[in-house]
């Protein structure tokens, strides 16, 4: 069977619930980023592969070249994921949530079969990769006036906080009742975003987790979790 | 507000009664004619239309069930702009803006009556109006001196309005209508400008996201 074509992946990842990431500077310069070449480099050097895999994803095969952007699409096991580096220095990171593509998959215990979940620890890492490779590419000067966040969840309605580590578990059940769950915008100077990305990913995963209703989050053991991927130690 | 042909054809051939259309069996409009009790409830039917979005229109000669019934002959010829317009302001504070016309579908004569909604001041009853009840052969009043009517959100019928969300829904129309007029006044008169339509930085940015 051939392999579906980038612009169908995008579609199921659209159309689907997914992670929507969205970094872009405070002010709109369509020239930022010189050429399709230059962001694929920018990527190349900035990409962030702490778990075993970058991030984002550049297929083997290379990125996509677009109008005015630089991209790619993967999906393999529990990833389906689509990006894109605009001239302007906007990023937008499109992906699934691993935690279905693991349930459709059939890959789930009983516990949790048909279930609509968000592993915790996998959200910290997503948002810590995702803040890391920004701060890379402010510090390439991409985020010289500034960076805007944004952040959206959807798919979220009912789903379920779980850990995803068979020895950990949490002692009542925290549900989503917002859809879509979306952060409000959050605007860095380029200095502030290259100093503190871990920070400001970690914060970003325990709001996302009071929108669970999970109000008192072991911050500690979190940010251990954290240091532990950035470390690559995992 | 003048209907086209097609427009009012669509609506004669409503198949249902709705918060914009209603229908009534023939009758001649009149003071004085047999059926008061339904001109008062036509004109009942222009004032809450009035305040309703979008206004409405009365179709003379449907039955309730949508039936296409026609206007009687006789009764044609009773239906006038002025009859109407002056019937209903009779009755109208500030003035409601109608129009009557008249449409032949399938051989039989219809009375479209199209209200436009309030263009600044929501439409109250100035005047009472009580009736002679055809069935009870009581009077009753049809229409409250100082009440304010609209077509029900919630039910197919003219009615004073009873609920707090109703009365939000007029005040913020006839708010929205005076910042309108506020806005048009001052910009003829030279006083404010609007500013030039310069896409944001924002929206440059979303727009470069496109369907992504």
């Amino acid at each position: 069977m051939a392999a579906p074509a980038p612009e169908q992946i995008v579609q199921e990842i659209k159309h689907g619930s997914h992670w929507r990431f969205v970094a872009r500077p405070s002010r709109y310069d369509p020239d930022r980023v010189a050429s399709n070449v230059d962001g694929a480099e920018l990527v190349d050097k900035r990409r962030v592969s702490l778990r075993g895999w970058d991030c984002p994803c550049v297929e083997p095969a290379g990125p996509e070249y677009g109008s005015g952007w630089t991209g790619s699409t993967t999906e393999y096991g529990l990833h389906r994921e689509h990006w894109r580096l605009y001239h302007s220095g906007q990023f937008v990171h499109l992906c699934s949530y691993e935690e279905d593509l693991w349930i459709e998959q059939g890959l789930a215990t009983p516990r949790f079969a048909g279930a609509k979940l968000l592993w915790i620890v996998s959200a910290v890492y997503r948002l810590t990769e995702y803040l890391l490779f920004v701060s890379g590419l402010a510090a390439d000067h991409v985020y010289d006036d500034g960076i805007v966040l944004s952040l959206t969840l959807t798919g979220t309605m009912d789903r379920h906080l779980a850990f995803s580590e068979g020895r950990r578990s949490l002692f009542q059940d925290y549900r989503c009742h917002d859809e879509p769950l979306s952060l409000p915008d959050r605007t860095l100077a380029a200095e502030e975003l290259i100093a503190t990305a871990p920070q400001v990913a970690l914060g970003c995963a325990l709001e996302i987790f009071r929108r669970f209703g999970w109000s008192q989050p072991p911050i500690d053991v979190l940010r251990e979790d954290q240091r532990k991927l950035i470390e690559r130690r995992l | 507000m003048q209907g086209t042909h097609d427009e009012l054809e669509l609506l004669i051939h409503s198949e249902q009664e709705s918060r914009n259309v209603e229908f009534k069996v023939s009758f001649a409009w009149g003071k004085r004619q047999p059926r008061a009790d339904l001109r008062a409830k036509v004109i009942r039917t222009i004032l809450a239309m009035a305040n309703t979005p979008d206004g409405g229109a009365i179709v003379i000669g449907k039955g309730n069930d949508g039936s296409l019934l026609g206007v009687q002959p006789p009764h044609l010829t009773t239906w006038t702009q002025d009859a109407v317009c002056e019937g209903a302001n009779d009755h109208a504070s500030p003035s409601v803006s109608v129009t009557v016309s008249k449409r032949t579908v399938d051989g039989k004569a219809f009375v479209v009556v199209q209200v436009a909604p309030f263009d600044a001041i929501p439409v109250a009853c100035c005047k009472q109006l009580m009736v002679r009840d055809p069935t009870t052969q009581k009077d009753v009043c049809c229409l409250l001196k100082g009440g304010l009517y609209a077509r029900s959100l919630h039910k197919i019928e003219s009615a004073l309005v009873a609920s707090a969300e109703e009365m939000r829904d007029i005040l913020d129309r006839a708010l929205e209508s005076a910042r309108r007029r506020w806005v048009e006044s001052n910009l003829r008169a030279g006083l404010i400008r609007f500013p030039t339509q310069e896409p944001t930085d924002a929206d440059r940015f979303a727009a470069e996201l496109g369907e992504i």
